[in-house]
């Protein structure tokens, strides 16, 4: 009995986890590709320029805020990086690439906090004038690198693993870091788990919930000079499904998107499910026009089952 | 003297009050004259008079059931996906006949909102995320079907005339609006199911508590915008006359932004359909001058989304005075 408890408990705790190796097995078994060294590195590639977004979003939802926004940062961040490239070289359009998104980042956050905007509504209007900016600045086309050493940045490599998955990894011992063992990780709970209490505790709430609208903007600015570098051209119509497939990946590590739950390692797996998938249905030649029903189908579905759960609790707490 | 300094106040605040009910009306007042003045050979004619009617019948249908959406206190953003599935369909169908095209569309559009009503409604997910999500599904659909491509309609079907006829020189699709506008205000104002509309959005427990089934009342306001999306992406399918399976994209944005303009409360409970109209009139004569202005395409998308914050900015002060 105590066994099955805490089976039971194993597979509760890590179901993201299971879902994970399910999908890893079942593609495995249609085409034995997927488990090439090469493929694998492929899905972490996929799940790193996703996944540093989906470390800001992980605190910033957390936070019991939202960023639709990141999308078009994403694009603009990439633009900003190679435009300015001709006047100021290498190093310092990136830096004003990721200061431009910290500053969106920041508007978005005065914006929710003191203006007392929902914050799906406030970052879907500054998604659209980011767009709007990202088009104005090079006459609606894309921009070409100009620089070759950009390149190094997103397509280099040590031994097999590419540079944005170590981007990533760093990333992620910075934010397990702060998410768990400083006030200002500790903070994010606090707000989003009831705002009130962390008022009346001493917390200054505005600040700290504008600071994770900043991260988000940094995470996105920093995919975005990534991506350009990959793909060598900064493009506006980057990032146009960008806020979906964070926001799937987060939901899918078990963050509560009405706040105060969420965990680091929960988003980590998340991207690595949807990096999987994505790879491999390119490996499978899926069509692209089924592609995005299968991403679509997958947000709704965690949404679904994450609807549940949190009814179950409250029907829980009710009775209990 | 007290008396006249109160008196003198509250006249103040009525002008005040007066102001702001009406600023929406005033601006869009303000731009038509001022656009007419600047503009006058090329804003202030029949032709584009007419051309602003016409461009924003959509925007007035779908704005219609996005404003009862809104007023149920929830929200949906597959509306831009939805329209494009809706424009191909009918194209599709049109070797079936008039009938079995304009039909099928009608009920996918039932169909698809009444399930995003049933995941909000019944399954209560959060609304913005899972019609996103839906949204993606939807476009994926709309590119299956057409297998990525603009497809054309037949000029001589009968189908043409919903979106390119005229009744006494009037477009067909102006009357279709107005019908769609008087019985969506019939339903918010003068039925059971429009009071707990009303009810629903403004608090969710109290209306449950008085026995509204809120779930089916949220389910029937997802429904209702679904056929409205079904029946835009008719009228703008046949004026076109062929269905493009990006047609829609970045619709929901201005419907929003119309419902919301239009005094529509993000929090339920608050709105009405001829405001909303103020809004969709607002946002037609502004997109009309910016294109006559020769504003860049990049330039309509910042001014669009700088008023979509402003707009919600504008709700959550009005909110907070209350």
């Amino acid at each position: 009995m105590i066994m099955r408890k805490k089976i039971q408990n194993l597979v509760a705790d890590n179901k993201i986890l299971i879902v994970l190796v399910l999908i890893v097995i079942i593609v495995t078994i249609i085409d034995g590709r997927f488990i090439r060294p090469t493929n694998l590195v492929n899905v972490l590639l996929h799940a790193s320029i996703n996944g540093i977004m989906a470390l800001g979003m992980t605190t910033l939802i957390i936070s019991g805020n939202f960023d639709l926004s990141i999308g078009s940062t994403l694009s603009i961040a990439g633009i900003i990086a190679i435009i300015l490239q001709p006047k100021f070289g290498l190093v310092i359009p990136i830096i004003i690439a990721i200061i431009a998104g910290c500053l969106i980042g920041l508007i978005n956050g005065v914006i929710v906090t003191y203006g007392k905007v929902n914050a799906f509504i406030a970052t879907l209007g500054t998604m659209i004038i980011i767009k709007g900016l990202a088009l104005s600045m090079n006459h609606e086309a894309p921009v070409p690198n100009t620089i070759p050493v950009f390149n190094e940045i997103g397509l280099g490599k040590i031994g097999m693993i590419p540079y944005p998955v170590l981007y990533f990894i760093g990333l992620i011992i910075i934010f397990w870091f702060f998410m768990s063992h400083t006030t200002f990780g500790r903070n994010a709970y606090a707000i989003g788990g009831n705002e009130l209490s962390a008022k009346l505790s001493g917390i200054n709430v505005n600040f700290y919930k504008i600071m994770y609208f900043v991260l988000s903007g940094f995470c996105a600015s920093l995919a975005g000079v990534i991506l350009a570098s990959r793909l060598n051209t900064g493009s506006p119509v980057f990032g146009d499904n960008t806020p979906m497939i964070v926001i799937s990946a987060v939901v899918l590590g078990g963050t509560i998107l009405s706040g105060g739950i969420g965990m680091i390692k929960g988003t980590i797996f998340g991207v690595l499910v949807l990096g999987a998938v994505n790879t491999g249905m390119d490996l499978l030649n899926v069509q692209s026009y089924y592609q995005f029903v299968v991403r679509g189908s997958i947000l709704v579905i965690v949404i679904l089952i994450e609807a549940y759960y949190t009814r179950m609790k409250e029907l829980g707490r009710i009775a209990g | 003297m007290q008396n006249i300094l109160v008196k003198d106040n509250s006249h103040k605040d009525k002008i005040k009050d007066v102001l702001r009910e009406r600023a929406i009306l005033i601006v869009l007042i303000l731009l038509f004259i001022a656009m007419s003045l600047l503009k006058t050979d090329t804003f202030f004619t029949v032709r584009n008079l007419t051309n602003i009617l016409r461009q924003i019948t959509v925007l007035g249908i779908f704005s219609c059931g996005m404003t009862m959406v809104l007023i149920s206190g929830n929200f949906d953003l597959s509306v831009g996906s939805l329209y494009s599935v809706c424009m191909v369909i009918p194209v599709l169908l049109q070797p079936y006949g008039l009938i079995t095209s304009i039909a099928v569309t009608i009920l996918a559009g039932l169909a698809i909102g009444a399930l995003n009503g049933f995941f909000v409604g019944k399954l209560k997910a959060n609304a913005f995320i899972v019609t996103l999500g839906m949204a993606a599904i939807l476009q994926g659909v709309a590119l299956i079907v057409t297998d990525g491509h603009y497809i054309p309609g037949d000029p001589n079907h009968p189908y043409a005339f919903i979106g390119a006829g005229k009744i006494w020189n009037i477009p067909f699709p102006v009357f279709i609006l107005v019908f769609i506008i008087i019985i969506s205000h019939f339903i918010l104002s003068k039925t059971t199911l429009g009071r707990s509309i009303y009810v629903t959005g403004g608090n969710k427990y109290a209306a449950f508590s008085s026995g509204i089934n809120t779930a089916n009342v949220q389910m029937t306001t997802f429904a209702i915008l679904g056929v409205f999306c079904a029946v835009g992406g008719i009228i703008t399918s046949s004026l076109i006359d062929s269905g493009d399976p990006f047609g829609g994209k970045g619709f929901e944005f201005d419907v929003i932004t119309a419902a919301i303009l239009g005094g529509t409360s993000l929090f339920g409970g608050k709105g009405n359909i001829l405001n909303t109209m103020i809004g969709v009139l607002l946002l037609g004569v502004l997109a009309n001058s910016m294109i006559i202005l020769g504003f860049p395409f990049s330039a309509q998308q910042i001014i669009k989304g700088a008023i979509l914050v402003v707009a919600v900015y504008y709700d959550m002060v009005s909110r907070g005075d209350r």
